[in-house]
Protein backbone atom coordinates (compact mmCIF):
# COMPACT_ATOMS: atom_id res chain seq x y z
CA UNK A 1 0.00 0.00 0.00
CA UNK A 2 1.37 3.52 -1.27
CA UNK A 3 -0.42 5.01 2.38
CA UNK A 4 2.10 7.24 4.33
CA UNK A 5 -0.57 7.18 7.17
CA UNK A 6 -0.77 3.33 7.97
CA UNK A 7 2.39 1.75 8.74
CA UNK A 8 4.45 -1.03 7.11
CA UNK A 9 5.29 -3.55 9.36
CA UNK A 10 7.06 -5.51 5.88
CA UNK A 11 10.75 -5.77 5.06
CA UNK A 12 10.38 -6.46 1.65
CA UNK A 13 8.84 -3.54 -0.34
CA UNK A 14 7.09 -5.71 -2.96
CA UNK A 15 5.19 -7.69 -0.08
CA UNK A 16 5.08 -4.80 2.20
CA UNK A 17 2.26 -5.65 4.78
CA UNK A 18 1.03 -2.68 6.53
CA UNK A 19 -1.38 -2.30 9.73
CA UNK A 20 -4.79 -0.47 9.83
CA UNK A 21 -8.05 -0.90 11.75
CA UNK A 22 -11.06 -2.23 10.03
CA UNK A 23 -13.98 0.08 10.89
CA UNK A 24 -17.67 -1.01 10.06
CA UNK A 25 -19.79 2.20 9.84
CA UNK A 26 -22.90 0.40 8.87
CA UNK A 27 -23.55 -3.00 8.66
CA UNK A 28 -23.17 -2.70 4.58
CA UNK A 29 -20.04 -0.06 4.85
CA UNK A 30 -16.58 -0.40 6.28
CA UNK A 31 -13.93 1.38 5.44
CA UNK A 32 -10.26 1.62 7.13
CA UNK A 33 -8.04 4.25 8.98
CA UNK A 34 -4.42 3.75 9.67
CA UNK A 35 -3.37 2.05 12.90
CA UNK A 36 -2.07 5.53 14.82
CA UNK A 37 -5.22 7.50 13.85
CA UNK A 38 -7.84 5.30 16.00
CA UNK A 39 -7.00 6.75 19.36
CA UNK A 40 -10.18 5.88 21.58
CA UNK A 41 -13.52 4.14 21.62
CA UNK A 42 -16.05 6.39 23.04
CA UNK A 43 -19.58 5.70 24.10
CA UNK A 44 -22.53 7.32 21.81
CA UNK A 45 -24.77 7.67 24.44
CA UNK A 46 -22.76 11.16 26.01
CA UNK A 47 -23.69 12.44 22.09
CA UNK A 48 -25.18 16.26 22.18
CA UNK A 49 -27.12 17.29 19.63
CA UNK A 50 -26.56 20.61 17.55
CA UNK A 51 -28.78 22.63 15.40
CA UNK A 52 -28.70 23.34 12.41
CA UNK A 53 -26.21 21.13 11.01
CA UNK A 54 -25.61 18.79 7.92
CA UNK A 55 -27.79 15.44 8.33
CA UNK A 56 -24.27 13.30 8.59
CA UNK A 57 -22.98 15.39 11.16
CA UNK A 58 -25.21 16.76 13.66
CA UNK A 59 -24.10 15.96 17.38
CA UNK A 60 -20.97 16.32 19.30
CA UNK A 61 -19.26 14.39 22.32
CA UNK A 62 -17.09 16.33 24.77
CA UNK A 63 -13.38 14.88 25.40
CA UNK A 64 -11.10 16.26 27.36
CA UNK A 65 -12.00 19.58 27.34
CA UNK A 66 -12.26 19.75 23.91
CA UNK A 67 -16.06 19.28 21.92
CA UNK A 68 -15.50 17.14 18.86
CA UNK A 69 -18.04 16.15 16.31
CA UNK A 70 -19.73 12.80 15.42
CA UNK A 71 -19.39 12.03 11.88
CA UNK A 72 -22.44 9.32 10.71
CA UNK A 73 -19.69 8.22 7.71
CA UNK A 74 -22.50 5.82 6.30
CA UNK A 75 -24.85 8.66 5.99
CA UNK A 76 -22.22 11.09 4.58
CA UNK A 77 -21.57 8.07 2.00
CA UNK A 78 -25.23 8.28 0.19
CA UNK A 79 -25.98 5.19 2.75
CA UNK A 80 -28.84 4.57 5.76
CA UNK A 81 -27.75 5.82 9.15
CA UNK A 82 -25.66 3.77 11.52
CA UNK A 83 -26.98 1.81 13.94
CA UNK A 84 -24.39 3.43 15.86
CA UNK A 85 -23.37 2.13 19.76
CA UNK A 86 -19.87 3.46 20.02
CA UNK A 87 -17.57 6.01 18.54
CA UNK A 88 -14.29 6.15 17.00
CA UNK A 89 -12.04 9.04 18.23
CA UNK A 90 -10.07 9.69 15.40
CA UNK A 91 -6.82 11.56 15.02
CA UNK A 92 -5.16 13.73 11.62
CA UNK A 93 -3.16 15.60 10.33
CA UNK A 94 -5.27 19.10 9.65
CA UNK A 95 -3.14 20.73 6.56
CA UNK A 96 -5.15 23.66 6.58
CA UNK A 97 -4.71 24.74 10.16
CA UNK A 98 -1.56 22.97 9.96
CA UNK A 99 -2.59 21.43 13.48
CA UNK A 100 -4.07 17.96 14.86
CA UNK A 101 -7.29 17.53 13.93
CA UNK A 102 -9.92 15.12 16.33
CA UNK A 103 -12.94 14.31 15.61
CA UNK A 104 -15.32 10.36 16.08
CA UNK A 105 -16.86 8.08 13.58
CA UNK A 106 -20.02 6.51 14.48
CA UNK A 107 -19.60 2.56 14.74
CA UNK A 108 -22.26 -0.37 13.90
CA UNK A 109 -19.60 -2.82 15.36
CA UNK A 110 -15.94 -2.66 17.28
CA UNK A 111 -12.67 -1.84 15.19
CA UNK A 112 -11.21 -4.85 13.72
CA UNK A 113 -7.47 -4.75 13.71
CA UNK A 114 -5.98 -6.23 10.44
CA UNK A 115 -2.85 -6.15 7.86
CA UNK A 116 -3.20 -5.62 4.70
CA UNK A 117 -0.23 -6.32 1.74
CA UNK A 118 0.25 -3.94 -0.83
CA UNK A 119 -0.91 -7.07 -3.51
CA UNK A 120 -4.36 -6.19 -1.83
CA UNK A 121 -4.46 -2.67 -3.69
CA UNK A 122 -7.35 -2.01 -6.04
CA UNK A 123 -9.13 1.11 -7.52
CA UNK A 124 -11.31 2.88 -5.07
CA UNK A 125 -14.64 3.14 -6.22
CA UNK A 126 -16.09 6.43 -7.79
CA UNK A 127 -17.99 7.23 -5.13
CA UNK A 128 -15.51 7.20 -2.40
CA UNK A 129 -12.94 8.73 -3.88
CA UNK A 130 -13.79 12.13 -3.23
CA UNK A 131 -13.02 11.13 0.96
CA UNK A 132 -10.43 8.05 0.18
CA UNK A 133 -6.34 8.10 -0.39
CA UNK A 134 -6.49 4.86 -1.49
CA UNK A 135 -8.60 1.13 -1.74
CA UNK A 136 -7.53 -2.53 -1.06
CA UNK A 137 -9.52 -5.97 -1.11
CA UNK A 138 -10.66 -7.67 1.76
CA UNK A 139 -12.81 -10.63 2.07
CA UNK A 140 -14.12 -10.02 -1.61
CA UNK A 141 -14.70 -6.56 -0.40
CA UNK A 142 -13.38 -3.10 -1.67
CA UNK A 143 -12.32 -1.24 1.24
CA UNK A 144 -11.58 2.56 1.15
CA UNK A 145 -8.78 4.02 3.13
CA UNK A 146 -9.91 7.52 4.71
CA UNK A 147 -8.60 10.25 4.33
CA UNK A 148 -9.94 11.82 7.83
CA UNK A 149 -8.85 15.72 6.74
CA UNK A 150 -11.24 15.30 3.92
CA UNK A 151 -13.86 13.55 6.29
CA UNK A 152 -14.19 16.04 8.84
CA UNK A 153 -13.49 19.29 6.42
CA UNK A 154 -16.35 21.48 5.23
CA UNK A 155 -19.13 19.42 3.50
CA UNK A 156 -20.45 21.80 0.40
CA UNK A 157 -23.55 19.61 -0.08
CA UNK A 158 -24.18 19.63 4.05
CA UNK A 159 -23.26 23.29 4.24
CA UNK A 160 -25.98 24.59 1.20
CA UNK A 161 -28.77 22.59 2.24
CA UNK A 162 -31.88 24.10 4.12
CA UNK A 163 -33.29 20.54 4.52
CA UNK A 164 -36.68 21.22 7.04
CA UNK A 165 -39.19 23.16 5.57
CA UNK A 166 -40.81 25.77 7.80
CA UNK A 167 -43.92 24.40 9.79
CA UNK A 168 -46.71 26.52 9.45
CA UNK A 169 -49.53 25.48 11.61
CA UNK A 170 -51.95 28.54 12.00
CA UNK A 171 -54.41 26.54 13.46
CA UNK A 172 -52.84 25.39 15.94
CA UNK A 173 -51.99 28.85 16.57
CA UNK A 174 -55.37 29.89 16.74
CA UNK A 175 -55.99 27.12 19.12
CA UNK A 176 -53.51 29.01 21.59
CA UNK A 177 -55.11 32.33 20.85
CA UNK A 178 -58.44 31.16 22.17
CA UNK A 179 -56.79 29.37 25.34
CA UNK A 180 -54.97 32.39 26.47
CA UNK B 1 -11.53 20.05 14.70
CA UNK B 2 -10.65 24.08 15.52
CA UNK B 3 -10.38 24.86 19.00
CA UNK B 4 -9.96 28.34 19.55
CA UNK B 5 -11.46 30.09 21.77
CA UNK B 6 -13.19 32.89 21.51
CA UNK B 7 -11.74 35.83 24.13
CA UNK B 8 -13.77 38.20 23.47
CA UNK B 9 -16.72 36.63 25.37
CA UNK B 10 -14.59 35.45 27.84
CA UNK B 11 -15.63 36.69 31.53
CA UNK B 12 -18.56 39.21 29.99
CA UNK B 13 -21.97 38.92 31.08
CA UNK B 14 -23.65 36.39 28.62
CA UNK B 15 -27.40 35.46 28.56
CA UNK B 16 -28.85 32.01 28.25
CA UNK B 17 -32.10 31.04 26.17
CA UNK B 18 -33.54 28.13 26.88
CA UNK B 19 -35.25 26.55 23.65
CA UNK B 20 -36.43 22.71 24.68
CA UNK B 21 -32.90 21.02 24.70
CA UNK B 22 -31.43 23.70 23.10
CA UNK B 23 -29.30 26.75 25.36
CA UNK B 24 -27.91 29.71 23.08
CA UNK B 25 -25.63 31.81 24.49
CA UNK B 26 -26.07 36.05 24.17
CA UNK B 27 -23.72 38.44 25.22
CA UNK B 28 -26.38 40.37 27.33
CA UNK B 29 -25.80 43.69 26.17
CA UNK B 30 -27.91 42.36 23.61
CA UNK B 31 -30.75 41.81 25.24
CA UNK B 32 -32.81 45.19 25.74
CA UNK B 33 -35.74 43.07 27.37
CA UNK B 34 -37.47 40.30 28.73
CA UNK B 35 -41.38 40.53 28.56
CA UNK B 36 -43.56 37.75 29.60
CA UNK B 37 -45.47 35.48 27.14
CA UNK B 38 -48.84 37.02 28.74
CA UNK B 39 -47.70 40.22 26.83
CA UNK B 40 -48.01 38.74 23.52
CA UNK B 41 -50.14 40.03 21.19
CA UNK B 42 -51.46 36.93 19.27
CA UNK B 43 -54.44 38.36 17.47
CA UNK B 44 -53.90 38.73 13.83
CA UNK B 45 -50.27 37.19 14.23
CA UNK B 46 -48.30 36.79 10.16
CA UNK B 47 -47.76 33.66 8.60
CA UNK B 48 -43.89 32.76 10.71
CA UNK B 49 -44.99 34.76 13.58
CA UNK B 50 -46.83 34.04 16.48
CA UNK B 51 -47.58 37.65 17.66
CA UNK B 52 -46.80 40.91 18.75
CA UNK B 53 -45.15 42.51 21.28
CA UNK B 54 -45.48 46.30 21.98
CA UNK B 55 -42.05 47.83 23.57
CA UNK B 56 -40.90 51.52 23.15
CA UNK B 57 -44.06 52.82 21.54
CA UNK B 58 -43.55 49.99 18.67
CA UNK B 59 -44.99 46.54 17.97
CA UNK B 60 -42.71 44.12 17.07
CA UNK B 61 -43.06 40.61 15.39
CA UNK B 62 -42.81 37.42 17.82
CA UNK B 63 -40.86 34.56 16.37
CA UNK B 64 -40.61 31.10 18.00
CA UNK B 65 -38.31 28.80 17.14
CA UNK B 66 -37.98 25.01 17.83
CA UNK B 67 -35.01 23.29 19.62
CA UNK B 68 -33.76 22.84 15.98
CA UNK B 69 -34.29 26.78 15.58
CA UNK B 70 -36.54 26.33 12.87
CA UNK B 71 -40.12 28.71 12.97
CA UNK B 72 -42.37 27.55 14.41
CA UNK B 73 -46.33 28.85 14.68
CA UNK B 74 -47.55 27.17 17.45
CA UNK B 75 -46.04 28.34 20.62
CA UNK B 76 -44.91 25.27 22.68
CA UNK B 77 -46.53 24.27 25.81
CA UNK B 78 -42.42 25.11 27.58
CA UNK B 79 -42.21 28.77 26.50
CA UNK B 80 -42.52 31.50 28.97
CA UNK B 81 -40.82 34.09 28.30
CA UNK B 82 -40.41 36.65 25.22
CA UNK B 83 -36.94 37.88 24.96
CA UNK B 84 -36.05 41.07 23.01
CA UNK B 85 -32.87 41.09 21.34
CA UNK B 86 -30.96 44.34 20.07
CA UNK B 87 -29.71 44.08 16.31
CA UNK B 88 -27.92 46.69 14.06
CA UNK B 89 -28.82 49.85 15.60
CA UNK B 90 -30.78 49.99 19.16
CA UNK B 91 -34.00 51.09 17.50
CA UNK B 92 -34.17 47.54 15.88
CA UNK B 93 -35.23 44.50 17.75
CA UNK B 94 -35.66 40.70 17.44
CA UNK B 95 -38.56 39.14 19.60
CA UNK B 96 -37.82 35.87 20.39
CA UNK B 97 -39.78 33.28 22.24
CA UNK B 98 -38.39 31.29 24.28
CA UNK B 99 -38.79 28.70 27.88
CA UNK B 100 -36.58 30.52 30.10
CA UNK B 101 -33.84 32.70 30.31
CA UNK B 102 -30.73 32.76 32.52
CA UNK B 103 -27.87 35.36 33.41
CA UNK B 104 -24.31 34.74 33.95
CA UNK B 105 -22.92 37.24 35.41
CA UNK B 106 -19.52 36.11 34.71
CA UNK B 107 -19.25 33.71 31.50
CA UNK B 108 -15.60 31.30 31.99
CA UNK B 109 -16.31 28.71 29.69
CA UNK B 110 -14.04 28.05 26.96
CA UNK B 111 -15.60 28.71 23.55
CA UNK B 112 -14.94 25.87 20.65
CA UNK B 113 -15.31 26.80 17.05
CA UNK B 114 -17.99 25.74 15.32
CA UNK B 115 -16.35 22.18 13.34
CA UNK B 116 -15.90 22.41 9.51
CA UNK B 117 -18.34 19.29 8.69
CA UNK B 118 -20.91 20.79 10.59
CA UNK B 119 -21.04 24.12 9.26
CA UNK B 120 -24.15 25.28 7.37
CA UNK B 121 -24.75 28.38 5.39
CA UNK B 122 -26.54 30.81 7.12
CA UNK B 123 -26.42 28.95 10.66
CA UNK B 124 -26.77 31.69 13.58
CA UNK B 125 -24.23 29.37 15.30
CA UNK B 126 -20.94 30.81 16.02
CA UNK B 127 -18.98 28.37 18.46
CA UNK B 128 -20.07 25.52 21.08
CA UNK B 129 -19.22 25.83 24.83
CA UNK B 130 -20.26 23.10 27.64
CA UNK B 131 -21.59 24.33 30.69
CA UNK B 132 -22.62 21.99 33.70
CA UNK B 133 -21.95 19.16 31.62
CA UNK B 134 -24.70 20.25 28.85
CA UNK B 135 -24.07 21.89 25.50
CA UNK B 136 -24.47 25.83 24.88
CA UNK B 137 -24.16 27.45 21.49
CA UNK B 138 -23.22 30.64 20.91
CA UNK B 139 -25.10 33.26 18.93
CA UNK B 140 -25.93 36.47 18.58
CA UNK B 141 -29.08 38.83 17.52
CA UNK B 142 -27.96 39.72 14.18
CA UNK B 143 -27.25 35.96 13.21
CA UNK B 144 -30.78 35.31 14.40
CA UNK B 145 -31.90 37.79 12.55
CA UNK B 146 -30.39 36.49 9.68
CA UNK B 147 -31.02 33.15 10.03
CA UNK B 148 -35.35 34.03 10.64
CA UNK B 149 -35.21 36.41 7.19
CA UNK B 150 -33.65 33.22 5.72
CA UNK B 151 -36.55 31.14 6.34
CA UNK B 152 -38.61 33.66 5.55
CA UNK B 153 -37.69 33.60 2.14
CA UNK B 154 -38.39 30.21 2.24
CA UNK B 155 -42.08 30.44 3.79
CA UNK B 156 -42.39 33.55 0.54
CA UNK B 157 -42.00 36.69 1.41
CA UNK B 158 -45.21 37.49 0.28
CA UNK B 159 -46.82 35.57 3.61
CA UNK B 160 -43.84 36.91 5.75
CA UNK B 161 -43.94 39.98 7.93
CA UNK B 162 -41.00 41.67 8.14
CA UNK B 163 -39.15 41.67 11.07
CA UNK B 164 -38.82 45.48 12.00
CA UNK B 165 -41.15 47.32 14.03
CA UNK B 166 -44.47 48.98 13.80
CA UNK B 167 -45.38 52.32 15.02
CA UNK B 168 -47.71 52.62 17.33
CA UNK B 169 -50.44 54.63 16.14
CA UNK B 170 -54.34 55.59 17.82
CA UNK B 171 -55.33 53.28 14.10
CA UNK B 172 -53.21 50.77 14.88
CA UNK B 173 -55.30 47.09 14.40
CA UNK B 174 -53.35 45.81 17.08
CA UNK B 175 -54.29 46.19 20.88
CA UNK B 176 -51.42 47.62 22.75
CA UNK B 177 -51.22 46.45 25.83
CA UNK B 178 -49.02 45.00 28.38
CA UNK B 179 -46.32 46.15 27.12
CA UNK B 180 -43.11 47.70 28.82
CA UNK B 181 -41.77 51.15 27.37
CA UNK B 182 -38.52 51.77 27.10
Amino acid sequence: MHNPQISKTGQDSKSAVTDAWLLEVSPQVRVAVGIREVLQLLDWQDAHPVPLTPGCCQQVVFWREKILPVMDLSLRLGGSATGCNLLALVAYQDIVRQSAGLGTLMLAAPPRRISVADTQACPCPENLKELALAAFEFEKNVIPILDLAKVFAINPAGRDSLKKIVKISNVALAQYAISN
Amino acid sequence: MRSILQQGQQGRQMVLLKIGQTQLLLAQDQVRAVESLLDLQVQQAQPGSVGWVAFGGQRWPAFALDHELYLQTALAESSRACVLLQHGTAQRLLALVCDEVQVLAQFTAGLHALPDAMCVLQSPLQALSRMDGKLVCLTEAARLVKWIEALQEELGREEAPALDGVEVTAGSQIPVTGGRDA
